[in-house]
C-alpha cells in the first residue's frame, strides 16, 4: 500500500487564481502607496517643523542681538523703508566703548568675550557735563548673503570686523536687495510710527518665510526694546 | 516535519516585514520628536537667557531701592571709605531671589541676582555721590550640553553648559546719580495752580556771567525799573535749553496761561477734551510731559548734639554764625514746649556774622535755626516785622509749623538763592502745614517743604522769587515770578537717584572675572 503524496493534495488546495493575485497586488499597492504618502508627508512635516523652529531660533537671536546693542546705543541711524512708513536695515548704532580691545578677525569678530579690557566711565570735571566714556564704537546691522542663504550681519565699522548673527535658507529667487520674500526687519516706535530722536522705545519686528512650499506663511516675532542710554548723561 | 517548517517560514517573513516597517516609521517619528524637542530646549534656553536679564535688572532696581531707603532713613553713605560700604576692593554682594517657572528647575533659588553697590564721590562743594550698581542675574537652564547649539548662539548668549549646574548669566552695570531738591523751579506732590497770566517761570545761571547780571537774574535802576532781564529766554535769546521745568506728581496742573520757559511735567495729566487736567497751557514754551514721578523724601526734625535753645521769639533778635565746619545752631522751643517766632510792630530777626575779639568775623557765617512752631513776620502791630540776612551769611531754617513771610517779609542781602535754605519738617499725617511767601521784597532762597501747601504771592507790581521751591501743593497768584537759578542744581538735599548710565557686560562670565568692572569713575 503506497500512500498518496501529501504535496499533491496541498498544491491542489492552496493555489491562487489570477484574480486573487490581482486583488492581492492591488491591496499591496494601496498599502504601499499609503505608506509612501505617509512617509512623504512625514518627511515634509519634518522639514517644515525643522525650518520653522530653525527660523524661530534665528529670529530670536537677531532680536536678542539687536536688543543688546540698541539698549546700549547713544545714537541710532535707521534706513527708511521704500514705502517711507517704517525704519529698516541697515541700522547703524553708536555705542560707548566699554572695552579697549575687540577680536578683529575671524568668525567671532566683535565678540568682546574673546579679548577685551574694561574701560571705566568718567566725569568731565571742567564742563561738568555728566558721565561719559572716552570713546565710542559704531556697529551696523545689515542684510547679507552667502550661497543659498540670507543673513543678518553685525559689522563693527571702526575695525572692519564682521560676524554673522543669523542665517536663513533662501527658498526663493528673490534678490539680496529684496529681502521681503525671505526676511524682513523693521523698526518702529511704540506707536508703530517712524522713530525720532525723542522716542525711548523701539519695536523690532522680524518677519521670515521659512516654508519653501508655503512662503505666504510668515513667521513673525516682535520685541520692544527700551533705549536705556537715551538717559545717558 | 517538513510541512510545519514550510508553514513557520511564511509566518515569520510577514512578521519581520511588519516589524521592519514599524521600526522605520518609529525611527522617523522618534527622530522628529528628538529634533523638535532639542529645538524646544534651545528656545527655552534663549528664554532663560532673557529671564536672566530680567533678574539682573531686578538686582539693579533692588540696589536703587536700597539707596532710596537710605535716603528716607537719613543713612545714605554720603561720605566715608570708598568703595562702599568698607574700604575693601570689593563691595558687599547682596543676593535677591526671584520666582521662577517654566522650563528648567523650578523654585525661587533657580533665579536670582547678585548685586554690589560701589560709592564714588564726584566734584567738590558739594561732593556728589555717584553709585555704581553691578548686578548679575542667573537662571537655571533646561536641557543639557548635548543640545546642538548654533555657534552664533554661543557668541551671543554664552550659556554655561559645562558644569552640573547649567545656568544662563547676564551682567548689568548701572550708574545712578543723585537728584537734588533744588533741581527745578517748582515741584509738588499734589496739584499746581498758577492763577494768573502775569505769572512767569524762567531760569538763569548765577554762576555764569553771560547768563546773569552780577549773579542776579536782572538789573534795575535806582528807582527799581527794569534795565536788563536775563532769565527770559525770548529777550535776549541765549540759545540754551529751557530749564524752568515745573513738575507735579499729580495729574492736575492749572497753568493759568502763565508763561513757563520750560516743560510742564505731570503724572498722567491730560491736555485734550473735557477731561483735561493740565489746563491753560497756551504760554508754555516747552513740552507737556505726562510720565513724571519723583518721590519727595520727608524732612525730619534735626537731631543736633548741641544747640542754643530759647523760648518763643517776639522781639528783635540777632543770630550770629559759626564756621562752615561748626555752624552756629539755634533752636526755638522744644518738642515738649513748642516755640514760635512771630514778628510784628517793626520787630526784626537778623542773621549776622559771628564775632572774634568783639568784631564781626566773615569766617563765622553759617547759621542753622530750628523753629519747633510757627515762623511769621506779620502780626498785629503798626508796622510789619521782617527777617534780614546779612550779606555773606548762609542760613538754614527748619520749621515744624507754618511759615508766613508777609509784610516786610524776608530780605536776603546776599542776593543769592544758595545762601538760604528753608526746610519744612514733614507734619504728622492729617496735619495741615502752610508755607506762605509774600512780602515787599524779592525773595532769594530755596524752600523744600514736602508736607506743606506752598503759596507764593507777589506783592505790589512785582513779586520775584529767585530760587527753587518744593511743596505738597503750590498756589501762585498776583504778579509772581519764579526765577530758577540753574547754579542751584547739586545743592540742597538728595531727593532720589536717577539712572545715568546702563550697560550690559556681554562678555562671558570667565572673561568678566578676569577683567571685572571696578565701579570707579575716571576724571577726565
Amino acid at each position: 500500500m503506497i500512500a498518496r503524496p501529501v504535496y499533491n493534495k496541498q498544491r491542489g488546495g492552496g493555489g491562487m487564481t489570477l484574480a486573487e493575485i490581482m486583488v492581492a497586488l492591488a491591496i499591496l499597492g494601496i498599502v504601499l502607496s499609503m505608506c509612501y504618502g505617509s512617509s512623504v508627508a512625514l518627511q515634509r512635516g519634518f522639514a517644515s517643523t525643522t525650518s520653522w523652529t530653525d527660523a524661530r531660533t534665528n529670529q530670536l537671536r537677531v532680536l536678542d542681538s539687536l536688543a543688546v546693542d540698541l539698549r546700549n546705543a547713544i545714537a541710532t541711524s535707521f534706513t527708511t523703508s521704500a514705502d517711507g512708513l517704517t525704519n529698516t536695515l541697515p541700522l547703524t548704532l553708536t555705542i560707548p566703548m566699554r572695552y579697549s580691545a575687540y577680536e578683529t578677525t575671524g568668525p567671532l569678530a566683535g565678540d568682546p568675550a574673546r579679548s577685551a579690557t574694561v574701560v571705566n566711565p568718567g566725569v568731565n570735571t571742567t564742563t561738568r557735563s555728566g558721565m561719559q566714556y572716552s570713546d565710542t564704537v559704531r556697529v551696523t546691522y545689515r542684510y547679507g548673503g552667502s550661497g543659498t542663504k540670507r543673513t543678518i550681519v553685525r559689522h563693527q565699522i571702526d575695525n572692519n570686523a564682521s560676524r554673522e548673527v543669523s542665517s536663513f535658507t533662501n527658498y526663493s529667487s528673490a534678490s539680496l536687495s529684496d529681502p521681503d520674500n525671505i526676511l524682513k526687519v523693521t523698526f518702529t516706535n511704540k506707536d508703530m510710527q517712524l522713530i525720532n530722536s525723542s522716542d525711548t522705545a523701539v519695536v523690532v519686528r522680524i518677519e521670515a518665510s521659512p516654508d519653501s512650499r508655503h512662503p505666504e506663511n510668515k513667521s513673525v516675532l516682535n520685541d520692544t526694546v527700551f533705549l536705556r542710554e537715551a538717559t545717558f548723561k | 516535519m517538513k510541512i510545519r517548517s514550510t508553514s513557520q517560514s511564511r509566518t515569520a517573513s510577514a512578521l519581520v516585514a511588519v516589524i521592519i516597517t514599524i521600526a522605520v516609521l518609529a525611527l522617523l517619528a522618534s527622530s522628529l520628536v528628538v529634533n523638535v524637542n532639542n529645538r524646544r530646549m534651545t528656545l527655552s534656553q534663549a528664554s532663560a537667557w532673557q529671564e536672566a536679564l530680567a533678574a539682573a535688572e531686578a538686582g539693579v532696581h533692588q540696589g536703587i531701592a536700597q539707596l532710596e531707603q537710605g535716603l528716607a532713613q537719613n543713612s545714605l553713605p554720603l561720605a566715608g571709605p570708598s568703595p562702599f560700604p568698607s574700604a575693601t576692593a570689593t563691595s558687599t554682594t547682596t543676593r535677591v531671589y526671584l520666582d521662577h517657572a517654566g522650563e528648567g528647575p523650578s523654585g525661587p533659588s533657580n533665579s536670582y541676582a547678585d548685586y554690589t553697590l560701589t560709592y564714588n564721590s564726584y566734584g567738590a562743594n558739594p561732593v556728589k555721590p555717584y553709585y555704581c550698581i553691578i548686578s548679575t542675574g542667573t537662571v537655571g537652564l533646561p536641557g543639557g550640553k548635548f543640545l546642538s547649539m548654533d555657534s552664533a548662539d554661543a557668541v551671543l548668549r554664552k550659556l554655561n553648559l559645562r558644569t552640573a549646574t547649567r545656568t544662563a548669566t547676564r551682567m548689568i552695570e548701572a550708574w545712578v546719580k543723585p537728584v537734588y531738591t533744588t533741581q527745578g523751579p517748582l515741584k509738588t506732590d499734589q496739584p499746581i495752580n498758577l492763577n494768573n497770566h502775569n505769572i512767569f517761570v524762567d531760569s538763569f545761571n548765577s554762576a555764569d556771567p553771560s547768563r546773569s547780571v552780577n549773579g542776579a537774574p536782572d538789573a534795575r535802576d535806582s528807582n527799581g525799573h527794569l534795565l536788563t532781564n536775563i532769565g527770559q529766554f525770548d529777550a535776549p535769546n541765549f540759545n540754551v535749553p529751557l530749564s524752568a521745568n515745573i513738575a507735579t506728581n499729580s495729574p492736575f496742573a492749572n497753568i493759568g496761561d502763565a508763561t513757563v520757559y520750560g516743560d510742564v511735567l505731570t503724572n498722567g495729566g491730560a491736555t485734550d477734551g473735557n477731561g483735561a487736567t493740565v489746563t491753560d497751557i497756551s504760554n508754555v514754551k516747552g513740552q507737556i510731559i505726562n510720565d513724571y514721578y519723583e518721590p519727595l523724601e520727608p524732612i525730619y526734625a534735626p537731631q543736633w548734639s548741641f544747640a542754643t535753645v530759647s523760648n518763643s521769639v517776639n522781639n528783635s533778635k540777632t543770630y550770629t554764625g559759626g564756621t562752615a565746619a561748626s555752624p552756629a545752631r539755634y533752636q526755638v522751643g522744644t518738642i515738649a514746649s513748642i516755640g514760635n517766632i512771630r514778628l510784628s510792630g517793626g520787630k526784626q530777626v537778623t542773621f549776622g556774622f559771628g564775632t572774634t575779639s568783639g568784631s564781626p568775623d566773615p569766617s563765622k557765617n553759617y547759621i542753622e535755626l530750628y523753629v519747633t512752631g510757627d515762623f511769621t513776620t506779620r502780626g498785629g502791630g503798626n508796622t510789619d516785622g521782617s527777617v534780614v540776612i546779612v550779606n555773606g551769611v548762609n542760613v538754614k531754617i527748619y520749621v515744624a509749623g507754618d511759615l508766613n513771610f508777609s509784610g516786610n517779609g524776608l530780605i536776603n542781602y546776599n542776593n543769592k538763592a544758595s545762601s538760604l535754605e528753608i526746610y519744612g519738617i514733614s507734619p504728622p499725617d492729617g496735619t495741615t502745614q502752610t508755607f506762605t511767601l509774600a512780602g515787599n521784597s524779592d525773595f532769594y532762597g530755596t524752600v523744600y517743604a514736602p508736607g506743606a501747601d506752598l503759596k507764593l504771592a507777589g506783592g505790589g507790581s512785582s513779586g520775584e522769587f529767585v530760587g527753587s521751591f518744593t511743596g505738597k501743593s503750590a498756589f501762585l497768584n498776583g504778579t509772581t515770578q519764579i526765577r530758577y537759578d540753574e547754579a542751584l542744581d547739586g545743592t540742597g538735599r538728595i531727593s532720589s537717584f536717577k539712572i545715568a548710565a546702563w550697560f550690559e557686560d556681554v562678555r562671558s562670565l570667565k572673561a568678566s572675572k578676569t577683567q571685572p568692572f571696578t565701579g570707579q569713575l575716571q576724571q577726565f
